[in-house]
C-alpha cells in the first residue's frame, strides 16, 4: 500500500512540494534574508563589521573557546568511547546515559549549573578557585567548560558505534603481536575510528562555534573580553547596531564549510 | 617445555567456564582442544595467550612462568576465528606488524615477510588490503602474521570456523603440512571432531569447564573413557545395554555366541554406505555397513539377523552423565 | 595540551584514570587560559567594568566617550556587559567583575547590598537614581489601531508584547503602570487586578528583556509594545519604524546605578559624571528624563515633539505611591502569591 501511494503522481508532487516549501520557509528564507541585508548594506559595512576591534576580539575568543572545547571533547570523547566500548565497570550504564544529557538539557540550565559549581561567591569550588587566583565563571575557562558540556556527546556518539562494530579482535591481535596499549591505540584504534572521529570533530566545531545560551550565562558578556561572535551578534541585533547581519553571514559560511567537510567525510565512514 | 596450565579456574558471573583445569602440551606438537561451544576451550586458549586472566591457577610457557605476564610480552602467536585482519593495512604491513613493533631493521622485515608470504602462498597479494582477499586467504595472512614474530607457541581459536566446507578442508590439510614444516608448538580450538581427529597429534576433549580426556586421536576414538567423549568423537548406537560404534557391530545370518536377534526396520543407502536400522526388542540399534556387506547378507526390510559387537570394538556401559552430555549424545548418535 | 592528550590516551586502559585525566585536562586548560581572562573585581585606578541592563547601552556608550574627554576621566578605560536587568544583577552576585552597576529596577540593586554595594548607595543627591522615564505604548508607525491610552489596548484583538517580569526589570515597570491604571480609575487593588487580567489576555509574547521585546515587536509581532519612553525614542533615533503614545496616566520609571565596593576612583568619578548636569544632558539626548531638576533637555531627536520631548502625563504614579519596592515586590511580584504574578501565570 505505501508503495502504491508513493508511486501515484499527485502524492509524489505533493510530497515534493511540501518538503521543498518546508525547507524554504525554515532555512532558505531566513538565511537568504541575512545575506540579502548584508549585501544591501554593502561591502564597506561588511568590512567595517568584521574589522571592528570588538569583532576581531570576538572572533579570536570564539576560536580559543571553540578550539579548546573541541580539543578537550576530542580527547575526552575518544577516551569515554573506548571506555564504554571496551570495558565493563560499575556505573557504565549511568555514564552512557549521562553522555546524552547535554542534548536534552537546555544550555541555559547548563550555564546556571556551572555557576552553581564554580561561581565565585556561592559555588562549591568558586571561593577555593578564587583564592588560588583562577577565574572560571565570567572568564574564558567557564565559557570553554560550558561549550564542552553542550558539545560533549558529539565525538562519543560518532566514535562509540564504530568501536562497538569493529570489536576487540584487531586490538587483541595487535596485543598478541607485542603492541603496547599506546601502540595499539595509535596503530590500530585510531586508524579504525579516524573518519568517525573527524566527523565528530567537525560536528563539535560547528556546535561549539554556534553555542549561545550556556556561554551567555557564564561569560558575563563583556564586550572585548568575554564576548564571542554569537554574543556579539545578539548585542548588535538587540541594540539595532550595525554588524549583526555581517557577523551572521560569517557564522553561516563557517557552518556551511562544516557541512561541506562532513559531506566529504561521510562516504568514508563505515568503509 | 611446551605449555603447562595448572589448576586453572575461571568464572564469568555465575557461570563456571573452567573448573580446575590441568593441561600439558608437549613441545612441537599440534594439539587440538575439542568440545562443544560454551565448554570452556576458547577461554582456556585465551588464558594461555594472556587475552584473558584466570581467576586462579598458573600458565607456564616454554618453561617460563607466564601467569600475570601481559599478552604483548608472552611472545605467543594468536589466530582468531574471524581473522582479525588489520583492515587499514596492506597484507605486507599486516604481516610486518609484529616485526615493526619489535623495531627490526627494514631489510630484515622485508626478507622475513616475503619468506612468510611465500610460505602461505600470498606473495603476489602483498600490496592488497585484507578486504580484497577471500576468507581463506585472510586466514593464511593471519597465520603468517602470527608466525612472523617467531612465537614460542601458536594459538588458533576456531581458525577455520568462518570458512566454507571446501576451503576449510584445504586449509586443514595445509595447516598440517605447515606444522610439519615449522614445528612450532601449536594449540587449536575446534568444535569439529573430524578436523580435530584429522589434524592433531594430540587431542584434548573439554566439556563443562573440565577436561574429559587427553590422548592421541586414535586412543580417544577407540578407547573413550566416557559416553560423552565417545559420542563427541563419532557415531554411537546402543546394543544390548552397551554403547558401541555402529561400524563395530557384526551382522550375522545365524545366532552365534553373544549375539542378539534383530529385525531390519529400515535400510538407507548413502553412496557406498548402507545404514540398517533394526529392532532388537529392548533397543533400536543402527549399523553401518558397506554395500558389499549388505549385499552379501541379502539384507532387506523385514529380514531377521543377529547382532554382536565385533571382536576389537570398544564398548561402554552408559552412565547417567550430566544432562548436557546426554544431549550431545543424542544429537551425534545415529539418524 | 599535548601532555594531557598523551596522558589521557596512554591510560585509556583504566576507566577512572581516563575520566580523571580528561577532567584534569579540562580544568588545567581552564586554569592556563584564565590568565588571559578578565582581571576580575578590578579596583584598578583607570579601569571601569560596567555591568548594566541592556536598554541604556547607547547612553552609556555616549557617556563613556564624554567622560574620557573630561579631566577626571582622562585615561579611564571601560569594559561593559549588557543584558536583562535581573540576569545582570545575578551575574554580579555570582562573581562577575563589576565596578559600576546600573539596573532597571531598585530590587536588582538591593540584592547586591550590603555585600557588594555599600548601604549608602542611595544616600546621594539623586538618591542613587541616574535616569527617569515613563511607561509608554509603542505602536506601529502611523498608529493603525488608533491607540491613545490604556483602555485601547485591552480591546479584543489587540496583540501586546511586553517582557517577562521574571528576568526583565522593564516588565515590572510596564505591568505596574498597567495595574496602576486600574488602581487609580476603578478602586485600588481590585480595579488594578481587573484591568491587568484583561491586559494579560491580550499578551502574545513575553521576551526576556526590554530590548528583546523591542526587537520582537519590530520584527512584526503584536500591535502594541509596552515600553519605556526612552526605549521608544532610542529606537526611533536608530530609524526603526515605530511611534509611541504617552498615556494620560503613566508610571514613573526610576533606574538606579551605583559603584561596587571593589570600584576604583575612576568608577566613582564616572558615577559622579553620570549624575552631573553634563551626564544627565547625555541621558536626555538618548530619551531619558533627567533625575536632576533644572537640566534642560534641549532638542531630543526621536521624541514625539523634539522641542518638548518629555511632557508630563496628567497622572504619574510613583513606586512610593504603592509603598516602595520591597512592598511592591512581595505584594505584586512574589513568585507564588504575588497579585500580578498570579494574573500573568493564569493567562499562561
Amino acid at each position: 500500500m505505501p508503495d502504491q501511494l508513493l508511486k501515484s503522481r499527485p502524492s509524489r508532487w505533493t510530497l515534493r512540494y511540501l518538503a521543498l516549501s518546508y525547507v524554504a520557509v525554515l532555512v532558505v528564507l531566513p538565511v537568504g534574508m541575512v545575506f540579502w541585508r548584508t549585501v544591501q548594506q554593502g561591502w564597506r559595512a561588511f568590512v567595517d563589521a568584521l574589522t571592528s576591534s570588538e569583532s576581531v576580539h570576538a572572533f579570536q575568543l570564539t576560536a580559543v573557546v571553540a578550539g579548546s572545547a573541541v580539543l578537550i571533547n576530542t580527547v575526552f570523547g575518544v577516551g569515554v568511547a573506548i571506555l564504554l566500548a571496551r570495558y565493563r565497570f560499575p556505573g557504565k550504564r549511568v555514564l552512557n546515559l549521562i553522555i546524552d544529557l547535554p542534548v536534552s538539557v537546555s544550555p541555559i540550565v547548563v550555564g546556571f549549573a556551572l555557576i552553581l559549581v564554580f561561581g565565585f561567591r556561592t559555588g562549591w569550588f568558586g571561593p577555593t578557585l578564587r583564592d588560588a587566583g583562577i577565574n572560571i565563571i565570567f572568564a574564558p575557562p567557564g565559557m570553554i567548560l560550558a561549550t564542552c558540556f553542550v558539545a560533549l556527546p558529539l565525538v562519543v556518539r560518532e566514535v562509540l558505534p564504530v568501536l562497538q562494530e569493529t570489536g576487540v579482535d584487531q586490538e587483541q591481535a595487535a596485543r598478541s603481536l607485542g603492541a603496547s596499549s599506546w601502540q595499539r591505540f595509535v596503530r590500530i584504534t585510531l586508524p579504525t575510528i579516524k573518519w568517525a572521529l573527524a566527523y565528530g570533530v567537525v560536528l563539535s566545531v560547528a556546535r561549539s562555534i554556534g553555542e549561545f545560551g550556556a556561554v551567555k550565562v557564564v561569560s558575563g558578556n563583556v564586550s572585548g573580553q568575554t564576548q564571542t561572535v554569537t554574543l556579539l551578534v545578539d548585542q548588535h541585533a538587540e541594540q539595532f547596531e550595525n554588524g549583526a547581519y555581517q557577523l551572521s553571514v560569517v557564522l553561516i559560511v563557517v557552518a556551511a564549510l562544516c557541512i561541506v567537510a562532513i559531506s566529504f567525510i561521510r562516504p568514508h565512514e563505515g568503509s | 617445555m611446551g605449555i603447562a596450565a595448572q589448576h586453572i579456574y575461571k568464572r564469568f558471573g555465575d557461570f563456571v567456564a573452567l573448573d580446575d583445569v590441568n593441561l600439558d602440551v608437549r613441545s612441537g606438537e599440534l594439539t587440538a582442544l575439542l568440545g562443544p561451544s560454551g565448554g570452556g576451550k576458547s577461554t582456556l586458549l585465551r588464558i594461555i595467550g594472556g587475552l584473558e586472566d584466570a581467576d586462579s591457577g598458573s600458565v607456564i610457557i616454554d618453561g617460563v612462568e607466564a601467569t600475570g605476564v601481559p599478552a604483548q610480552r608472552r611472545n605467543v602467536g594468536f589466530v582468531f576465528q574471524h581473522y582479525a585482519a588489520f583492515k587499514h593495512l596492506s597484507v605486507y604491513r599486516n604481516v610486518s606488524f609484529g616485526l615493526e613493533i619489535r623495531k627490526r631493521s627494514k631489510a630484515e622485515i622485508r626478507n622475513r615477510v616475503h619468506e612468510l608470504l611465500e610460505l602461505v602462498h600470498l606473495d603476489q597479494f602483498a600490496d592488497r588490503l585484507p578486504s580484497q582477499l577471500s576468507g581463506g586467504q585472510r586466514q593464511r595472512m593471519a597465520l603468517a602474521r602470527a608466525l612472523a614474530v617467531e612465537p614460542k607457541v601458536l594459538l588458533l581459536d576456531e581458525p577455520f570456523g568462518a570458512l566454507d566446507a571446501k576451503v576449510r578442508k584445504e586449509l586443514r590439510d595445509w595447516l598440517r603440512r605447515l606444522h610439519d614444516e615449522v614445528h612450532v608448538t601449536t594449540v587449536f580450538v575446534t568444535h569439529d571432531q573430524e578436523e580435530a581427529l584429522e589434524v592433531s597429534d594430540s587431542l584434548v576433549v573439554i566439556n563443562h569447564g573440565r577436561i574429559e580426556q587427553v590422548g592421541s586421536p586414535n586412543e580417544l576414538y577407540d578407547h573413550p573413557v566416557n559416553d560423552f567423549v565417545m559420542g563427541f568423537l563419532g557415531p554411537v548406537t546402543e546394543l544390548n545395554g552397551q554403547l558401541v560404534r555402529p561400524h563395530d557391530i557384526e551382522v550375522l545370518s545365524t545366532d552365534l555366541t553373544g549375539s542378539v536377534q534383530a529385525k531390519v526396520h529400515r535400510l538407507v543407502r548413502i553412496g557406498f554406505e548402507v545404514r540398517a536400522e533394526l529392532d532388537a526388542g529392548d533397543s533400536q540399534p543402527w549399523v553401518q555397513l558397506t554395500r558389499g556387506q549388505a549385499d552379501a547378507l541379502e539384507l532387506e526390510t523385514g529380514s531377521v539377523v543377529w547382532l554382536r559387537p565385533s571382536r576389537d570394538a570398544s564398548t561402554l556401559v552408559p552412565q547417567a552423565g550430566p544432562p548436557g552430555a546426554a544431549a550431545v549424545n543424542r544429537t551425534t548418535v545415529g539418524p | 595540551m599535548r601532555t594531557f592528550r598523551v596522558l589521557g590516551l596512554r591510560r585509556a586502559r583504566k576507566p577512572l584514570a581516563v575520566l580523571t585525566v580528561a577532567g584534569l585536562a579540562a580544568i588545567g586548560l581552564a586554569g592556563c587560559s584564565s590568565s588571559s581572562g578578565t582581571s576580575g573585581g578590578s579596583g584598578g585606578g583607570s579601569k571601569v567594568a560596567i555591568v548594566a541592563y541592556s536598554v541604556p547601552k547607547p547612553a552609556y556608550d555616549a557617556l563613556q566617550a564624554a567622560f574620557t574627554g573630561t579631566a577626571q576621566g582622562k585615561g579611564a578605560s571601560f569594559s561593559a556587559s549588557y543584558g536583562a536587568s535581573g540576569d545582570q544583577s545575578r551575574a554580579v552576585l555570582n562573581g562577575q567583575a563589576a565596578d559600576y552597576v546600573a539596573f532597571s529596577i531598585q530590587p536588582d540593586m538591593t540584592k547586591l547590598v550590603p555585600d557588594l554595594v555599600d548601604k549608602s548607595w542611595n544616600a546621594g543627591p539623586t538618591k542613587g537614581l541616574v535616569s527617569d522615564s515613563v511607561v509608554v505604548l509603542a505602536v506601529r508607525k502611523g498608529n493603525p489601531k488608533a491607540i491613545k491610552g490604556w483602555d485601547d489596548i485591552i480591546k479584543p484583538g489587540v496583540k501586546i508584547v511586553t517582557p517577562d517580569p521574571g528576568s526583565s526589570g522593564s516588565a515590572k515597570w510596564n505591568l505596574l503602570a498597567a495595574f496602576a491604571h486600574g488602581y487609580i480609575n476603578g478602586g485600588a487593588d481590585a480595579g488594578g487586578e481587573a484591568y491587568l487580567k484583561k491586559l494579560a489576555a491580550n499578551i502574545v509574547s513575553k521576551p526576556e528583556s526590554g530590548s528583546k521585546a523591542t526587537q520582537t515587536f519590530l520584527s512584526g509581532t503584536g500591535d502594541v509594545l509596552i515600553s519605556y519612553e526612552n526605549e521608544a525614542i532610542g529606537a526611533k533615533q536608530k530609524g526603526q519604524p515605530l511611534d509611541y503614545v504617552i498615556p494620560d496616566d503613566s508610571f514613573l520609571i526610576e533606574n538606579p546605578a551605583a559603584v561596587t565596593k571593589a570600584a576604583g576612583q575612576s568608577a566613582k568619578d564616572f558615577l559622579a559624571f553620570v549624575e552631573s548636569a553634563a551626564g544627565q544632558k547625555i541621558f536626555a539626548a538618548k530619551g531619558y528624563r533627567p533625575v536632576l531638576a533644572g537640566v534642560a533637555a534641549g532638542q531630543v531627536a526621536g521624541a514625539n515633539d523634539p522641542a518638548d520631548p518629555f511632557p508630563t502625563p496628567k497622572t504619574l504614579t510613583k513606586i512610593n505611591d504603592l509603598g516602595g519596592w520591597s512592598a511592591v515586590n512581595s505584594k505584586y511580584f512574589d513568585k507564588s502569591n504575588g497579585i500580578i504574578t498570579k494574573i500573568l501565570n493564569g493567562s499562561g
